[in-house]
C-alpha cells in the first residue's frame, strides 16, 4: 500500500460512522412541494420553489444519527407573476445573482411524541446563517414517508429586502416556509 | 417683467410654469425609457430610477395644476398666427399639451397605484406619497390586466408629447425666425418686446 496512513484513516472513518445505522430517504418530487407565503400588500403572496433537494438521513429510532441537508436554487422562485418574483429574486431580494442557492442543514432532532417532531438546523439564505427550528409532523407508512412543516422566519434577519423594500409595508416581515414533502427507502 | 400675464406677454410666473415642466417632462420622458427599456428586472437601479421619474411626475402634476389655475386667473396673450387654419391649428396643440401635462402624471399615478408591487411613491426620499386608494382590497390577479391598460395609456399618452414636442419648437423658431414676431419672446425671460 503506497500511503499506509491514508488506509487506515479511511478504514477507521468506515467503522465509526454514524450514518450506518439510519436510513436513506429519496424525495419524491413529484409529490413534494416547499415553498412560502407573504402578506403582500395586504394579498397573500404563495411561491414554490420549482428546484431544491434534500439529502435525507432519518430514523425516528435513531435520531441521534439523523441528519438533512437540503439546498434550494432560489433563481426557481415562482408564485406566477414575473413582475414580483424579478423583485424577489433581484438585489434587493434574494440577490441570487450573488447567492443563487439556500441551504438548511439540521443540527439535531427531536420527538415530540406522536408524529410530531422538531428539527433544530442552520439557514443561510442571502449570505446570512441563522438557527432555525422546524417543527414538522412526519408519518411513514412501509417505504413512504410523508413529512409537513411550516416555520416562520423574518426576511429583515436575512438582509432580504432594501431600501422601499424594507419597512412592513407592501412587504410583510414575516414570511412563513411551508414544507410538503414524500420520500422514499432508498434501497 | 411682470409678475403676472399681460396681453402681450407672459409674466414670471407663467415663465416659470412653462419652463420647470418643460424641462421635467424631458428629463422625464428619458427616465421613464431609461428605467422602462433599459434597466433589467432585477436590478435595484431599476426601483430606485422608477422612484425618480414618479417623484418628478408627481411634480409635474401638482406644477400643472397650479398652472392651469393661474392660466385661469390671468390674461394671456392672444394666439397670433396670421391665417384661421394656423390660429386653430395653434390653439389646438396647446390645448393637446395642457390635456397632456395633467393626464401623462395622472395616468402614471393610477398605473402605479394598480401595480401589484404595491410600493408608494418615495418623494425624492423625502416622504411617501400613497397609492390611490381605488384598487385597495383587489388581488394582484385583477391587478395586472388594469395596471397594463394604464401604462399602455401612459405610453401612449407620452408618444403623444413626444411628437408634439417638436412640433411646438418648431412653430416657435418659425414664429422668431421666419416670421420675426414676438411669440418666442414673449415666453422667454430677460427680453424686451418693444
Amino acid at each position: 500500500m503506497k500511503y499506509p496512513l491514508v488506509g487506515m484513516i479511511a478504514a477507521l472513518c468506515l467503522f465509526t460512522a454514524p450514518t450506518a445505522s439510519a436510513t436513506t430517504w429519496n424525495v419524491d418530487h413529484t409529490k413534494s412541494r416547499l415553498g412560502f407565503t407573504v402578506q403582500w400588500s395586504g394579498e397573500a403572496f404563495n411561491a414554490t420553489f420549482k428546484s431544491w433537494n434534500a439529502a435525507i438521513v432519518f430514523d425516528p429510532a435513531d435520531l441521534a444519527h439523523s441528519k438533512v441537508v437540503a439546498t434550494v436554487d432560489l433563481k426557481s422562485e415562482d408564485s406566477g407573476s414575473d413582475e414580483n418574483d424579478d423583485g424577489v429574486k433581484g438585489a434587493e431580494g434574494f440577490a441570487t445573482d450573488k447567492f443563487p442557492t439556500a441551504k438548511f442543514e439540521t443540527t439535531g432532532f427531536a420527538a415530540n411524541g406522536g408524529a410530531s417532531y422538531v428539527a433544530s438546523g442552520r439557514l443561510t439564505l442571502h449570505g446570512i446563517t441563522r438557527p432555525m427550528t422546524l417543527p414538522f409532523t412526519l408519518t411513514i407508512n412501509r417505504n413512504t414517508a410523508h413529512m409537513i412543516a411550516k416555520a416562520v422566519v423574518s426576511r429583515i434577519d436575512f438582509g432580504l429586502g432594501h431600501g422601499e423594500w424594507a419597512s412592513e409595508s407592501p412587504i410583510a416581515h414575516a414570511v412563513t416556509i411551508t414544507i410538503d414533502l414524500t420520500a422514499t427507502k432508498a434501497h | 417683467m411682470s409678475v403676472r400675464n399681460t396681453y402681450l406677454r407672459y409674466g414670471s410666473v407663467a415663465m416659470a410654469f412653462h419652463w420647470v415642466i418643460a424641462l421635467l417632462i424631458i428629463a422625464n420622458v428619458l427616465l421613464g425609457f431609461w428605467f422602462a427599456e433599459f434597466i433589467e428586472r432585477g436590478d435595484p437601479m431599476k426601483f430606485t430610477v422608477a422612484q425618480w421619474h414618479k417623484s418628478i411626475g408627481l411634480s409635474v402634476l401638482v406644477l400643472s395644476i397650479l398652472r392651469v389655475v393661474w392660466r385661469l386667473m390671468n390674461p394671456h396673450p392672444p394666439p397670433p398666427w396670421p391665417t384661421p387654419l394656423m390660429r386653430g391649428l395653434s390653439m389646438v396643440s396647446h390645448y393637446a399639451f395642457y390635456f397632456l401635462i395633467l393626464a401623462i402624471p395622472i395616468t402614471g399615478y393610477v398605473m402605479t397605484s394598480a401595480s401589484p408591487l404595491g410600493n408608494g411613491t418615495d418623494y425624492f426620499g423625502f416622504f411617501t406619497w400613497p397609492n390611490l386608494p381605488i384598487f385597495q382590497g383587489m388581488t394582484r390577479a385583477q391587478l395586472r390586466p388594469i395596471h397594463e391598460t394604464w401604462e399602455t395609456t401612459h405610453v401612449v399618452l407620452a408618444w403623444s408629447a413626444i411628437v408634439l414636442l417638436p412640433v411646438h419648437v418648431g412653430a416657435a423658431l418659425y414664429h422668431h425666425f421666419r416670421l420675426r414676431d414676438d411669440v418666442l419672446k414673449r415666453m422667454l425671460p430677460g427680453t424686451t418686446i418693444a
